[in-house]
């Protein structure tokens, strides 16, 4: 397929700096070949600013590492990417080295996996800088150059430190320094801010931005968030189950998104102020690329979709100025979307189980200190818990919010016996479980029964070496669950958290993150518990993944009755999902009470200062973030 | 540095407890202390009064260990009842022998082991890599004395490359000598280590900060050397005591077998003969080279990775 990009490129008609077309990414697993990217064009010029927005499993990571030649084992690239006048997928290994770094460089996606554990921060600068011969600087050179790069991304100080020793923000600034040693015209950003927490993620992307600006340097930002996409971006790449849907200037698709992915994207950010009656802008969960091959990849789940969406794969095809678009119907729906976009947020009513229910879950004073923490030498203890007394009703969901380090995580790992409380009272349905090491295995029993944990990280909790299928066979095994038929048992959890039966014989690694988290539910599940914890489900997914997975909370409540202790920084979530929340400070309560009280008139400064920091719904239409 | 400071003190503690073991097994052969020490000597009234007197048979027995410990710690460990020779000197003289055939060994299977881990990892699934593994299986299952004798056969009775037995003159003589001892010796460590680096290789090279490193065009050594193998390194340091306990053991075999004179030949012929104090003499410094083995391997680790150096707690 010829590329469609010409009448999108930059004024002065060059040609790209970057240029993909036809880029097509598969991989083999064993004897079966999947599609990951089905065929994209893409051009990047001089000093631009082009962003891939899609949700995750997408291929936005793929793409990226295929435009520098460095897919994982197991994936391979056809098509072409021009830089320079060669084919980047033609190139050696060694040929590539020489232009990653001078010509091109890419940031991944994780500031806590990207840097060397064991090697100074400086040391890390300097391996990719050369000298005008392009040979390795002397040590003492490198330690200046290496102080200056990294004073460059405002963090000097950092030359003699460790990764460790950094924060996930000076980290990702350490990386971008990195990454920018050998001066390249092209930086390609993987999500550079998802794994930040909020005030930090607006300082990466303005640093990311004021580099590109003060270098000329061409960016290609990859991104779950079209908000940032739009603040950041001059063109904007959508992109959906490996097929591009919608390219088009920041400014336009913001203003008029020209296909109903995008349109859903942008509605699927929950708002801050207020709880919407219908969590799912998008229903269903993205497909796999050769599930979807001839026809539109939306169909499944496009409200507006024909018998004509299913028939043909839809092409990029200009539909106004400088936009593309790849929905068949985008003339005959376009008012219909607009008009859908302004009637999209409309407020629930909050149902309030009777508060004063059994409580099922009742901590009382716990107190948590952690003496030899890894903490510098001569600091005090760590009070990580200070008297925190909560309680949790049967059938109720209660939101824990506070910032990073405020105590929440210490609180949901004592309450399933993954840490001993120093001080204070824990009550599990008649259990008292504030020391798990003292309870018969009867108790323990009983308790795994009541209480399950779901982690913010879905793929640390995973084994990587067991496939989905095994990991919750045995969990229904040892628990009992699911009869004899366990094969059945394990489709019928994975259907209930949306997932399909055939994903039991993926492991971990060829998951994305919500179908991890959703694996993870699942596991949870499997034990038919009365509450679930989750410690931040959803802060490392996609916007549109995050409404899914809340509307999966939302549903798997109302048809099984399951509690939740619903742990997260981001005031928008919990509102979505529980009725009472408390809010943790250092490790103490500061402030609780119904959602929409505390969230609406809050008291205490902190939890002022908490919701001054949500950012607001798309719709509201804030020019920048 | 309190990390270091902890373990000396187990390390110290550990020490004690060894020479009352050590000391212990006076007592611990049969027959009476006395019979022990006397060995094949004539047993008349005066030679009984006079080991009594050297050993201090008549003290209480706390006070025994108290000036046996004294003169261990000047590593004076009596005379061997066999040949009369102070014990130490009987040790100095097999110790250089046993010294050269450890450091070759573990020189050869610290080359052979981590650059074929290495190397393995690089092409993993490959033909090399499975050679390699296969390799490693062989070495960790056969005992030392058996690929001992089987490269003994091969290499020096059918093709005549190396000496039978000895340990030869002069440098070049001596380490011509050594070569199958210390090829036995590093076989069995050698696949300890290419398992190890080989798994730590490949955990490494699949890490972001490798495909990271890659991304920014850091060179490909580096990225093998300074990213890679740095910390593929750190497990493989953690392992090294069961290195070390491998090489010992294996040593006192080979050294039978290749009929060599140093400190395992020694250690086997005087238990052999129950030269009760030679023995007290060698088992003491084995347990002190291995507990300062382990001390140095704390070290080490503390050096090969950072994180551990800022931790209090031991991990
Ligand atoms: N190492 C791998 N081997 C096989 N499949 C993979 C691998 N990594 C990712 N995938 C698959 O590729 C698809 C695209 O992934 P990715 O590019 O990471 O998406 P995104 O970055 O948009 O979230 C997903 O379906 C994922 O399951
Ligand atoms: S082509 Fe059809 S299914 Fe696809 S987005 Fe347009 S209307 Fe929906
Ligand atoms: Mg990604």
């Amino acid at each position: 397929m010829r590329s469609n990009v010409g009448p999108l490129r930059g004024a002065d008609g060059n040609g790209s700096l970057l240029e993909a077309v036809g880029l097509a990414i598969h991989s083999r697993i064993g004897g079966d070949q999947r599609t990951i990217v089905r065929s994209l064009d893409l051009s990047l010029d001089e000093a631009e600013t082009v962003g891939i927005v899609g949700e995750s499993g997408s291929g936005k990571s793929m793409t990226a590492r295929a435009l520098v030649g460095l897919l994982p084992s197991g994936l391979s690239a056809r098509g072409e990417v021009r830089l320079d006048g060669n084919n980047i997928l033609d190139l050696s290994q060694r040929e590539l080295g020489r232009i990653r770094g001078s010509e091109v460089a890419l940031v991944l996606q994780d500031p806590f996996t990207m840097l060397n554990p064991v090697t100074r921060c400086g040391d890390q600068v300097a391996d990719g800088l050369v000298d005008a011969a392009g040979r390795r600087l002397g040590r003492r050179a490198r330690r200046e150059e290496a102080s200056r790069r990294l004073a460059e991304v405002g963090i000097p100080e950092t030359v003699d430190r460790y990764p460790f020793e950094l924060s996930g923000g000076m980290r990702q600034r350490v990386a971008i320094a990195a990454a920018l040693a050998g001066d390249p015209r092209i930086l390609i950003a993987d999500e550079p801010s998802t794994a930040l927490d909020v005030t930090t993620q607006r300082e990466i992307l303005a640093l990311l931005k004021s580099l590109q600006t003060s270098r000329s340097m061409a960016l290609l930002l990859i991104t779950h968030d079209l908000r940032v996409a739009f603040s950041t971006c001059d063109r904007i790449y959508v992109l959906y189950a490996g097929s591009l849907l919608e390219v088009g200037g920041a400014g336009a698709v913001e203003a008029e998104p020209l296909h109903p992915y995008t349109l859903g994207l942008l509605l699927s950010e929950p708002p801050g102020d207020r709880r919407l009656t219908e969590l799912v802008a998008i229903p269903g969960s993205v497909p796999a690329a050769d599930d979807v091959a001839t026809m539109c990849p939306l169909a499944p789940r496009c409200q507006w979709a024909q018998s004509k969406c299913e028939v043909s794969h839809p092409p990029l095809n200009p539909v106004a100025d400088n936009r593309l678009s790849a929905c068949l119907r985008i003339d005959e729906i376009r008012a219909e979307m607009h008009s859908l976009r302004h009637n999209a947020e409309r407020p629930a009513v909050v149902h309030h189980t009777a508060e004063a229910s059994v409580p099922l879950v009742r901590v009382e004073n716990l107190e948590k200190a952690f003496a030899d923490a890894s903490r510098r030498r001569g600091s005090p203890p760590v009070i990580a818990l200070g008297g925190v007394s909560i309680t949790v009703g049967v059938t109720e969901s209660v939101g824990l919010v506070g910032e990073s380090g405020s105590g929440k995580t210490t609180l949901a790992r004592c309450l399933v016996g993954l840490e001993t409380p120093t001080a204070g009272v824990i009550t599990i349905d008649g259990v008292d479980a504030s020391n798990y090491g003292s309870l018969s295995a009867d108790q323990l029993r009983k308790l795994r029964r009541t209480v399950q944990i779901v982690f913010q990280d879905p793929y640390s909790s995973l084994n990587p070496l067991r496939t989905v299928g095994s990991a919750l066979k045995e969990v229904l095994e040892l628990h009992h669950k699911g009869g004899r038929n366990l094969e059945g048992g394990v489709a019928e959890l994975l259907e209930r958290v949306g997932l399909a039966a055939s994903l039991s014989r993926r492991k971990p690694v060829a998951l994305s993150g919500g179908e991890r988290q959703r694996v993870a539910i699942a596991r949870a599940l499997a034990v038919q518990p009365r509450l679930i914890i989750c410690d931040e489900p959803v802060s490392s997914l996609d916007v549109s993944v995050q409404a899914q997975i809340l509307g999966l909370f939302r549903t798997l409540r109302d048809e099984l009755g399951v509690g939740y202790l619903f742990i997260t920084h981001d005031l928008a979530v919990v509102r979505q999902v529980v009725e009472r929340v408390y809010v943790l400070y250092r490790g103490e309560v500061v402030e609780s009470g119904p959602v929409e009280t505390v969230l609406d008139h809050p008291q205490h400064a902190y939890t002022v200062r908490l919701v001054e920091s949500v950012p607001r719904s798309a719709s509201q239409q804030r020019p920048m973030r | 540095m309190i990390f270091i400071a902890r373990r000396l003190v187990a390390a110290a503690v550990l020490l004690v407890i060894m020479s009352g073991a050590v000391f212990g097994l006076l007592y611990a052969s049969p027959g009476s202390a006395e019979q022990v020490l006397l060995g094949t000597r004539v047993a008349n009234e005066e030679t009984r009064e006079n080991i009594r007197q050297r050993y201090n048979l008549d003290e209480p027995l706390t006070t025994q260990y108290w000036l046996w410990a004294k003169d261990a710690v000047r590593l004076d460990f009596g005379e061997s009842i066999r040949t009369g020779e102070p014990v130490l000197n009987a040790i100095k003289d097999r110790a250089q022998l046993s010294l050269r055939l450890g450091a070759y060994g573990f020189a050869v299977a610290f080359v052979a082991g981590i650059g074929l881990g290495v190397l393995a990892a690089m092409r993993n699934r490959s033909g090399i890599d499975r050679a390699v593994v296969s390799l490693s299986v062989v070495g960790a299952s056969s005992p030392a004395f058996v690929t001992g004798v089987f490269l003994l056969y091969v290499f020096a009775v059918l093709l005549g490359w190396f000496p039978v037995f000895g340990q030869g003159e002069g440098a070049m003589d001596q380490l011509w000598h050594l070569t199958l001892p210390a090829l036995t010796l590093a076989f069995g460590a050698a696949a300890l280590l290419i398992r190890f680096t080989r798994a730590g290789m490949i955990t490494a090279l699949d890490q972001d900060y490798v495909t990271f490193a890659r991304a920014r065009g850091v060179s490909e050594g580096r990225v093998l050397f300074g990213y890679a193998l740095r910390n593929a390194m750190i497990p493989v340091v953690t392992a090294s005591t069961v290195l070390l306990a491998a090489m010992l053991t294996g040593a006192v075999l080979i050294e039978v077998t290749f009929a060599l004179p140093g400190l395992g030949a020694l250690l086997v012929d005087s238990v052999a003969f129950k030269d009760v104090l030679m023995v007290q003499g060698l088992t003491m410094l084995l347990a002190a080279v291995a507990i300062l083995t382990n001390l140095l391997t704390d070290v080490l680790y503390l050096f090969a990775d950072p994180r551990i150096r800022y931790t209090r707690v031991a991990p």
